[in-house]
């Protein structure tokens, strides 16, 4: 399709072409017709001539007179263009010829015609008669019509022939004429509709540009005009609408900025806060910190104290208010624990692991741990396993742990007599702990408000059970963070059941069982239903046929029937004295000689001579299996004697006297040489200059503190197991002392069978001591890289980002981001590794603000990392 | 007569005729055939004049009819009557030559001709034929020449193969009313105008007469062209001719005519004895062309008393 130019182009072209065309077509045709005219009329004219001529020389022809022929042709005619005139009688004889030109006349030639500029024309000369007779008879017939002669005229085309090129010059000028004629009258009257549509044209182009005040010209008429007024209405119509809109606009862009500046001061003034916040809750920190160390520093004195004293011949009365200032100094500490617990839980400051770790494993170690309580208060504490249960699952072990001890030791706190049932089943897409007691139960008023801080079901039974009444409370927040929920039912009188439910990762990997049965038939002795239902799990597992008996007098009945790979006897909570076990076992040797084992929730002491097996509860699986093979049965208790594996030279460096003196006491009775310092000045002499085997470092010294103390020990090459020992639970500080060197950051207070617990572990890796972190320049020490090449690393990195940030090119930024994620993982860096991580994401993702920020933090790390090596 | 046929005169109109004939005299007249050449309103003119001037019965039949049945002619004993010169030929072979014949309205060269054609077969009853012209004796034609042009003293005319005969009379005449008769001989071979042109020019009058050797239309109209040419008047034969250009002409209508005939059969049909000879028309008029005259300068008197003073001047 052809695109034509302007409206005007259009016009013209659509208006005057087809009458250009038509007039040229007409004005060619006038012409040819009238050219074919002349034509005509000349051979019209010759004709008559000829004609006329033939009727006047027939009395010449029939009286053969060429004299009266020769005149008349001669005078015939004036005419100018006839050039010849020939009288031929009836045989075509030339009989008279006007001019005595050399014209050809031929009979066999074509008339008329038109030839060599000359025009040719022949009449035959017929006779004509009149009727004279009466008679009808004798009417002759009329003889008018034959043929007694010939005139031929021959004319000239020159007068024709300038004529007919008249009437093309005439023609072809009036064309022109026309043509130009009606181009103008074309031009002059579609300017009347071109002009104005032109003229709204430019007006549409101005008003798209923006001068939305530009108007067209509606002086015309018709509806030119109509459009034009209507087009003008609504331009007028647009602007208001842009001018009511612009102001609009404007209100609203005040107003944004009105709010924006609102917006503004209450950031700044909620940044202000943040910032009191900010400082309030680190001065709480400092304080919670301050307040832990100054609180257990002591209470480690007080333990430690008081454990000595036990062991140091006391009489029975002093064995006993020692025992009280124990147990009351555990409670301290334990309400101690509570508090920091909570305190961080409620700060955000706790992170949970994921790491595998084996379920039924942890579960079974808090069941045992509490055994002994539940054994003091004769209550039965039973755990019930689901066979289902996955062997591992990915989470903090440690803090399931915290809450199942914080659950079961309420439950056994809160119930006198019955039982505690611990039940751990497998749930769909989690796995769910549950513990039910037989205890006082809660009242239903008071069920809401269970899981608030510093809540117990009533006061006087803080004053009743103790406990700072926080167990419930931490437990929820801990429950929740790992993705779980608690809930619990509660009749009061009747008990309570509290479950949770956590939605633990299995970890798959190729599980130990399913093992294969070591006993073919075991014979148990279990009073209580939900006993056996504790057994029955670890039972199955390991013996083809179980028979479980209720009483003695079945038992014996069985012992007499069948042949026993195993007997278990089950020592109810409620046996004090192990009088009834004791009976049981005298029973059951007399007709039974095989392996006897004795399931006790407590130390239980035997008559000698009587060959038993004591296992404590709860029954594990392992330990049944390790009976076999005539392994031994091992030990569930801790040694009595903690003793170092060797002896060994460990530098203690603690500026409390007493702590010291506890410390040197329980290290020396343990079998290890003891180098005491009092300031981490003194702790990096003696390390250089002794060499211990071992570090005993404590966190808050005079003149240096165990973190410098550490550091300047490992840069002097020392490479030997550094433990520090604080008071402090904020882990911000535990991993100042990792990076500083430290292997292990022990809490106080300690135990000595803790403390000798861990110097032992160390004691075995002394000859690799090197496989413990011992921060980045350890590291890189130990894999020999210079410390230039990985600065050189580094800020290659962080160049690289901040190259990238100014155009935001997020794909660099999430390459560097990425080489230092490989980095901080491969030398241990925790903080590179999680900004790495932050601003990886925010490249992603977010927008250039969160990148600047992370970038700010991410510089700030390096440059701490940087500055320590 | 066969009804059919009856009806089919009736038709033509003849039949009405044949009735009031036979209804006017029966038994009085013997009725008469009347042959003619064509059914012609000319012809009809003839006959009704003919059967007004005759008392008897006429029997009008064309030549066609009476080819178609020639009982016709048998069923008749009197006078039979041909009207025009095919009507005559046709009589003149057919009729049984006991019977007695008039033709009527036919030249008197074409009656020469026809009877030196025919005539033997009437030769022992050539009485029994006779005839009325149609054109009008030379003497009277010569009479009027002098009535239009009194001072003229030579009159001319040209003479074919057919009208050879009658030079003689046409001298005899041109005597008797003092003309000076030039004339021409025609053979076939002759260019008509070129030979009168001369003729004419030497005449003071002239009058053609009706050859068809000499006559066309062609010839007709030249002659008169070179008569005026010449200022020559001239007298014509016919009433045609007087209306194509002559200044004036002595001529007998069909009426003139009939009437002669009827009057013949009146006086001839019911007698018994040979017929008279061929005769001229009694009855005659006198017609000109005053435009011609006009132009040829004449002052002619009426019609009606030129043909009086010819009357007057033959007897």
């Amino acid at each position: 399709m052809i695109r034509w130019g302007s409206i005007k182009q259009q016009m013209l072209v659509v208006a005057v072409l087809p009458l250009l065309v038509f007039a040229f077509a007409l004005g060619i045709y006038f012409i040819q017709s009238r050219v074919a005219d002349t034509d005509q009329g000349l051979t019209a004219r010759g004709q008559t001539i000829a004609r006329l001529l033939a009727v006047s020389v027939e009395f010449g022809l029939l009286t053969g007179n060429r004299d009266m022929l020769g005149n008349q042709v001669r005078a015939q005619l004036n005419e100018d263009d006839v050039l010849e005139i020939v009288v031929l009688d009836q045989q075509f004889s030339e009989l008279v010829r006007r001019s005595g030109s050399q014209f050809s006349i031929s009979r066999h030639a074509v008339y008329p015609r038109l030839e060599g500029g000359y025009g040719y024309f022949l009449a035959p000369v017929t006779t004509s008669g009149i009727a004279f007779q009466d008679l009808p008879e004798f009417s002759d017939p009329d003889n008018s019509k034959d043929i007694i002669g010939w005139v031929a005229v021959v004319m000239s085309q020159a007068a024709t022939q300038q004529q007919q090129q008249q009437i093309i010059a005439k023609g072809v000028l009036l064309l022109l004429a026309g043509m130009v004629g009606s181009l103008l009258l074309v031009s002059r009257f579609s300017s009347n509709i071109i002009e104005p549509v032109e003229d709204l044209t430019r007006v549409v182009k101005d008003i798209e540009a923006g001068q939305l005040w530009r108007r067209a010209d509606d002086e015309g008429y018709g509806e030119m005009q109509l459009l034009l007024r209507g087009f003008n209405r609504m331009a007028q119509t647009v602007e208001d609408s842009n001018t009511m809109l612009e102001l609009r606009v404007n209100e609203q862009t005040r107003a944004l900025r009105r709010s924006m500046a609102d917006i503004k001061r209450n950031n700044n003034a909620l940044s202000r806060a943040r910032e009191r916040a900010d400082r309030a809750n680190q001065a709480k920190d400092e304080f919670l910190a301050r307040m832990s160390h100054e609180l257990r520093t002591p209470l480690t004195s007080v333990i430690g104290f008081s454990r000595m004293l036990q062991q140091s011949g006391l009489n029975s009365e002093q064995q006993e208010f020692s025992r009280i200032i124990n147990l009351t100094s555990g409670m301290l500490l334990s309400v101690i624990d509570d508090i920091l617990d909570f305190s961080r839980l409620e700060s955000r400051a706790i992170t949970l692991e994921s790491l595998p770790f084996y379920l039924q494993r942890c579960v079974e170690e808090v069941v045992e741990m509490l055994s002994p309580v539940a054994h003091e208060k004769r209550i039965e504490l039973v755990l019930v396993l689901d066979p289902r249960l996955p062997e591992r699952v990915r989470g903090d072990a440690a803090r399931l742990r915290q809450v199942l001890v914080n659950l079961i030791s309420n439950a056994i706190k809160f119930t006198d007599q019955g039982a505690v049932e611990v039940q751990v089943r497998s749930l769909d897409g989690g796995i769910r702990l549950e513990v039910r007691d037989t205890g006082i139960g809660i009242p239903d008023a008071q069920l809401e408000t269970l899981f608030s801080a510093f809540v117990q079901a009533d006061t006087s039974i803080t004053r009743r059970y103790g406990g700072s009444g926080l167990g419930l409370a931490i437990s929820r927040h801990l429950t929740e963070l790992m993705g779980g929920k608690i809930d619990l039912v509660s009749r009061e009188g009747d008990g309570t059941r509290i479950w949770l439910d956590i939605p633990f990762e299995v970890v798959q990997g190729p599980r130990v069982g399913p093992f294969r049965p070591v006993y073919k038939r075991v014979l148990v002795l279990v009073e209580h239903p939900s006993q056996r239902q504790g057994l029955g799990y670890q039972l199955l597992a390991v013996a083809a046929e179980v028979v479980y008996c209720r009483d003695m007098d079945e038992l014996s009945l069985q012992l007499l029937q069948a042949d026993w790979d195993l007997v278990l006897l089950y020592q109810t909570a409620g046996d004090v004295g192990n009088s009834g076990l004791l009976y049981s076992v005298r029973a059951v040797r007399q007709t039974y000689a095989g392996l006897l084992v004795v399931l006790s929730g407590a130390q239980l002491e035997l008559p000698e001579g009587v060959a038993v097996r004591v296992l404590h509860k709860p029954l594990s699986t392992d330990t049944l299996i390790h009976l076999t093979g005539n392994s031994e049965v091992p030990s569930m208790e801790v040694a009595d004697t903690a003793l170092l594996s060797r002896q060994i030279r460990v530098l203690v460096a603690e500026d409390n006297n007493f702590n010291r003196l506890l410390i040197r006491r329980v290290l020396e009775e343990a079998g290890a040489e003891v180098l005491e310092v009092v300031t981490g000045v003194e702790a990096v002499a003696c390390a250089c200059e002794f060499s211990p085997d071992l570090i005993l470092m404590d966190v808050h010294m005079p003149e240096m503190d165990g973190i410098e103390a550490t550091r300047q020990i490992r840069q002097a090459g020392f490479n030997h197991p550094i433990l520090a020992l604080t008071a402090n639970v904020v882990e911000r500080e535990h991993e100042v002392l990792h990076q500083a060197g430290v292997n292990e950051v022990l809490l106080k207070p300690i135990e000595d069978k803790v403390l000798i617990g861990h110097l032992n572990r160390y004691i075995a890796g002394l000859a690799a001591p090197e496989a413990q972190s011992d921060g980045l320049p350890g590291i890189l020490d130990r894999y020999r890289i210079s410390r230039e090449a990985f600065s050189t690393e580094l800020l290659g990195q962080i160049d690289g980002i901040g190259q990238a940030l100014s155009p935001l090119d997020r794909t660099v930024i999430r390459h560097h981001t990425h080489q230092l994620v490989g980095l901080a993982g491969l030398y241990e860096m925790p903080e590179l590794d999680m900004v790495s991580h932050a601003l990886n994401a925010a490249a992603k993702e977010a927008d250039g603000r969160e990148i600047w920020q992370q970038f700010w933090r991410l510089q700030r790390i390096i440059r701490q990392v940087l500055s320590e090596l | 007569m066969k009804f059919q046929e009856l009806c089919s005169y009736f038709r033509q109109g003849w039949g009405g005729l044949l009735l009031l004939f036979c209804l006017a005299a029966p038994g009085v007249l013997a009725s008469s055939l009347v042959v003619v050449s064509q059914d012609s309103p000319i012809y009809r003119d003839v006959t009704d004049a003919m059967s007004t001037h005759y008392a008897g019965e006429l029997q009008v039949v064309t030549i066609s009819q009476l080819k178609a049945d020639p009982r016709l002619m048998a069923s008749r004993t009197d006078i039979t009557v041909s009207v025009g010169v095919a009507a005559t030929e046709y009589l003149l072979q057919a009729l049984p030559v006991s019977r007695r014949l008039l033709g009527t309205f036919l030249p008197e060269p074409s009656w020469r001709g026809l009877l030196e054609q025919y005539g033997e077969r009437w030769r022992p009853r050539r009485d029994q034929l006779s005839a009325i012209y149609v054109d009008q004796p030379l003497e009277r034609q010569l009479a009027l020449a002098r009535l239009i042009s009194p001072a003229a003293r030579t009159v001319g005319t040209v003479v074919g193969q057919a009208t050879q005969a009658r030079l003689a009379a046409l001298k005899k005449a041109a005597y008797k009313f003092q003309f000076e008769l030039v004339y021409s001989s025609l053979g076939k071979v002759d260019n008509p105008v070129k030979r009168l042109q001369p003729l004419i020019e030497r005449s003071d009058i002239f009058i053609p007469l009706p050859d068809q050797a000499v006559f066309n239309r062609t010839t007709a109209k030249w002659i008169l062209y070179i008569a005026y040419r010449q200022r020559v008047p001239l007298i014509g034969f016919s009433r045609k001719y007087v209306e194509a250009g002559a200044v004036a002409a002595v001529h007998s209508s069909p009426a003139q005519l009939g009437r002669q005939g009827g009057e013949f059969l009146q006086r001839y049909n019911s007698s018994v004895g040979p017929l008279p000879v061929a005769q001229f028309p009694r009855y005659f008029s006198v017609i000109t062309n005053r435009v011609a005259a006009r132009s040829l300068q004449l002052k002619l008197p009426l019609d009606m008393v030129l043909t009086h003073r010819l009357k007057e001047s033959m007897k």
